[in-house]
């Protein structure tokens, strides 16, 4: 049972390394990349329902649209989509402060630090 | 007038006053009559002049008989007492006549009731005198009567008013007594007795001498000699008198001397007034005001007393001496404005405030105030001054109190330097402490931005191997080698940009130089020269006149650079940079000011992230969102600010504000 992630982070090699690592596994059906919050967020608004991530791994440090300002975008995404979409975040700080503030977020499902071990990939597909 | 006496020749005219009395007498027709008229000057007597025969029949009376009496001649005349009823007590007065008849002496009645035909009562005096003839017998009485009503009226008054007097005399209760010139007491009243302790109440004659002192006798002796020949009338004296063997009366005696119609000295009045009490009283008061007096001179507060209707000190302290530096004289001789300077320390009249001041006094108040007054020497002294108003009859008396502050103003003001010196330091801590905290939250953000910066190249790195070793081949090979060099300059600039900010933490308040305005952005546009080139960039400079700031050239440099470069880097496409470039100041700070006409940012959405580390804003590749963060951190190392004001699409302008001491 292959899902649809979405990788939201403007590290290109990051995007790049993630995206084979998924498809090697053979545990994606399709992986999409953002570059930043903005971009993500404007194809969720627009994208058809069939189209939507289930999975969505979300980085913090970004420009533009950051993590959290994605997170704040994401509360106006209707409530069907919102349901659709599981949110977990990723990202190389170890700051308490942000995985707290992770943690509270509704919609974050879990929070992973950079590099993501092989223990974290099925953390995230659940296996 | 009619001195009737007894001798020889009075006789002989006796006889003949009284026959000249009867008038004409047929029975005495031997006695030649007209000599002398008598008969008129009898007639016209106010006395009453009559004569009995020796069966006490009127034989004669004169006009003021009649007028008196109310009758007639000829109805008195040929009558006698009985049948007339002229006296209450006839039967006496007709014995009285006898008497004289037969004995043949002259009879005096002292008084003798005598009522008119109408019944109104007259008092007379009377002296019956026998009329001889030759032989030696009696033949006629005459009688002279004298009215007396008048004067017994006046005596009874006098006799009501002097029991009324005797019994005030008696009854007072200041003591009297009546002595004379030898102090011998004639009278003395209870009060006298009281005076002396004793409950007799005999008021018998007694010695003024056994209850006084020697020392005082003699003072009173010699005063009674000066009243006894009359050098004056009255003298008043303080004695001692001596109750019994202990105890001792205080008393003040009042001495009046009694004379008689000849100026000779009868006897004197004494009348003592005792006090004891007053004197204890007075006593006490003296004692007391000694007291007062001490206390009050050795006090070690100026006191005065002022006063207030007279404007005029009447007493002043020895500590009053000592402050003001004038005499006791010359205070009591001062205007009250030449113990004050003409402005108090606050700049007001001394005129106006001490006469408000004296006002309320005199209102009641108790009034305590600090003043500054002037000695003689002109010299100034802060002093603390209390009005009281003094219950005194008369003038209105305030009572001045004054003590000299110097000192306790020079602690006053030390302890205030002392406060503001110490409530600076706190300042100094507490900003400190901010600096501090600010410091340390900054490092622990470091710290974490460091990892995270740092984890996510050595991430990238670990990931690019995995990938390689998962599937090595050629191709695969190429694209990790390509990789690994974007990752390791990522890496590179990220240690750079990490080892910028810990020199800026390690190099607070380094190399701190004069350094011109001008220059410096002078060289900024040399080192960005190729890029203004590029965008065709516009440098506009406004100093107003601020060209030298004393500043570390490194922070001033690097900010400067940073900000012109930005302006630069995020300048609209299709559009010209324009930047503006200005000094100014204000009344604490140095507002630099570095304006573009760029991208511009959403201040609402980033402006809380615009010094961030690693915040961009911009799809551009060569941001690294460090600058800001380094140009921030740089600022306030200096002691400064900066804020930004921006609006996407019109451009962004950053305002700086430093210390305005920086500018020299």
């Amino acid at each position: 049972m292959s899902k649809k992630v979405a990788i939201i982070d403007d590290d290109d090699i990051f995007q790049f390394t993630t995206k084979i690592k998924f498809e090697k596994l053979g545990l994606v059906e399709n992986v999409m990349i953002f570059n930043d919050g903005e971009e993500a967020i404007q194809f969720i608004q627009s994208g058809n329902k069939e189209d939507m991530p289930e999975i969505l791994l979300l980085d913090i440090n970004m420009p533009i649209v950051d993590g959290w300002d994605f997170l704040v975008l994401f509360e106006d995404v209707p409530r069907e989509k919102q349901q659709m979409i599981e949110i977990i975040m990723l990202s190389s700080s170890i700051n308490p402060d942000d995985v707290k503030r992770a943690e509270a977020n509704p919609f974050v499902v879990d929070y992973i630090t950079k590099p993501i071990s092989d223990v974290d990939v099925k953390k995230i597909f659940r296996q | 007038m009619y001195s009737l006496d007894s001798s020889e020749s009075k006789k002989t005219w006796r006889v003949k006053l009284a026959n000249m009395i009867s008038g004409e007498s047929s029975k005495n027709p031997q006695r030649p009559f007209g000599e002398f008229n008598y008969k008129g000057v009898v007639h016209n007597l106010s006395q009453l002049v009559y004569v009995k025969d020796v069966f006490g029949m009127y034989c004669m009376v004169n006009q003021a008989f009649c007028d008196l009496t109310g009758y007639t001649k000829d109805q008195i005349l040929g009558k006698n007492d009985l049948e007339l009823g002229l006296f209450l007590n006839s039967d006496q007065i007709m014995n009285a006549d006898k008497d004289v008849v037969n004995s043949a002496q002259k009879k005096h009645i002292p008084l003798e009731p005598f009522t008119d035909k109408y019944g109104s009562l007259y008092w007379f005096k009377t002296n019956k005198i026998p009329i001889k003839d030759e032989l030696g017998k009696v033949v006629q009485v005459l009688i002279i009567s004298s009215d007396i009503t008048k004067s017994i009226e006046v005596e009874q008054k006098l006799y009501a008013s002097e029991l009324r007097y005797k019994s005030i005399f008696e009854n007072n209760y200041s003591g009297i007594i009546l002595v004379n010139e030898h102090l011998d007491i004639l009278y003395k009243n209870l009060a006298f007795n009281k005076l002396l302790d004793s409950a007799e109440t005999d008021l018998a004659e007694d010695d003024l001498k056994k209850y006084i002192f020697e020392e005082d006798q003699h003072d009173l002796v010699d005063l009674m000699a000066g009243l006894v020949s009359r050098n004056y009338e009255y003298f008043d004296l303080a004695l001692n008198m001596k109750v019994n063997s202990e105890d001792v009366v205080n008393t003040i005696c009042f001495v009046r001397g009694l004379y008689d119609d000849d100026s000779v000295f009868t006897e004197a009045v004494v009348t003592f007034q005792d006090i004891s009490d007053d004197l204890k009283i007075r006593l006490e008061l003296e004692e007391s005001e000694k007291r007062f007096k001490i206390i009050v001179e050795s006090a070690v507060e100026a006191l005065m007393l002022l006063d207030y209707d007279a404007q005029r000190y009447i007493d002043v302290n020895k500590s009053a001496v000592e402050l003001f530096g004038y005499t006791r004289k010359e205070l009591l001789n001062l205007k009250l404005g030449e113990l004050s300077p003409l402005l108090q320390s606050d700049g007001d009249y001394s005129l106006n405030a001490s006469t408000d001041l004296m006002e309320k006094c005199i209102s009641g108040e108790n009034v305590v105030y600090e003043w500054t007054v002037k000695r003689k020497d002109n010299k100034l002294i802060p002093c603390e001054v209390r009005l009281v108003k003094l219950p005194f009859e008369g003038n209105r008396i305030v009572r001045v109190s004054a003590i000299d502050i110097t000192e306790r103003k020079r602690s006053e003001r030390m302890l205030n330097l002392d406060k503001q010196k110490l409530e600076e330091k706190n300042e100094e801590l507490i900003s400190l402490n901010q600096a501090l905290e600010n410091q340390t939250n900054q490092l622990q953000e470091f710290a974490y931005i460091s990892s995270h910066n740092l984890r996510s190249p050595a991430g990238n790195i670990r990931a690019l191997l995995d990938f390689y070793h998962n599937d090595p081949n050629e191709e695969n090979f190429k694209i990790v080698l390509e990789k690994l060099d974007v990752v390791s300059e990522d890496l590179l600039d990220t240690i750079n940009d990490l080892a910028d900010v810990v020199k800026i933490k390690n190099e607070v308040s380094q190399d701190i130089t004069k350094l011109s305005l001008s220059k410096l952005i002078a060289k900024t546009e040399h080192s960005l020269s190729q890029q203004i080139n590029d965008t065709l960039a516009v440098i506009e400079i406004d100093l107003n006149g601020i060209e030298h700031i004393q500043a570390s050239k490194t922070y001033m440099e690097s900010i400067i650079l940073n900000l012109t470069s930005n302006a630069l880097k995020y300048s609209q496409k299709e559009v010209a940079p324009r930047i503006y470039i200005s000094a100014a100041q204000d009344e604490t700070c140095l507002i630099l000011k570095v304006e573009d006409n760029g991208l511009g940012i959403d201040m609402e959405l980033y402006g809380s992230k615009l010094f961030g580390l690693r915040k961009t804003f911009h799809k551009n590749k060569d941001s690294r969102g460090v600058g800001l963060f380094i140009t921030k951190a740089q600022v306030e190392a200096m002691q400064g600010t900066i804020y930004a004001d921006s609006e996407p699409g019109k451009g962004t302008t950053f305002y700086i504000r430093l210390p305005k001491k920086m500018i020299v």
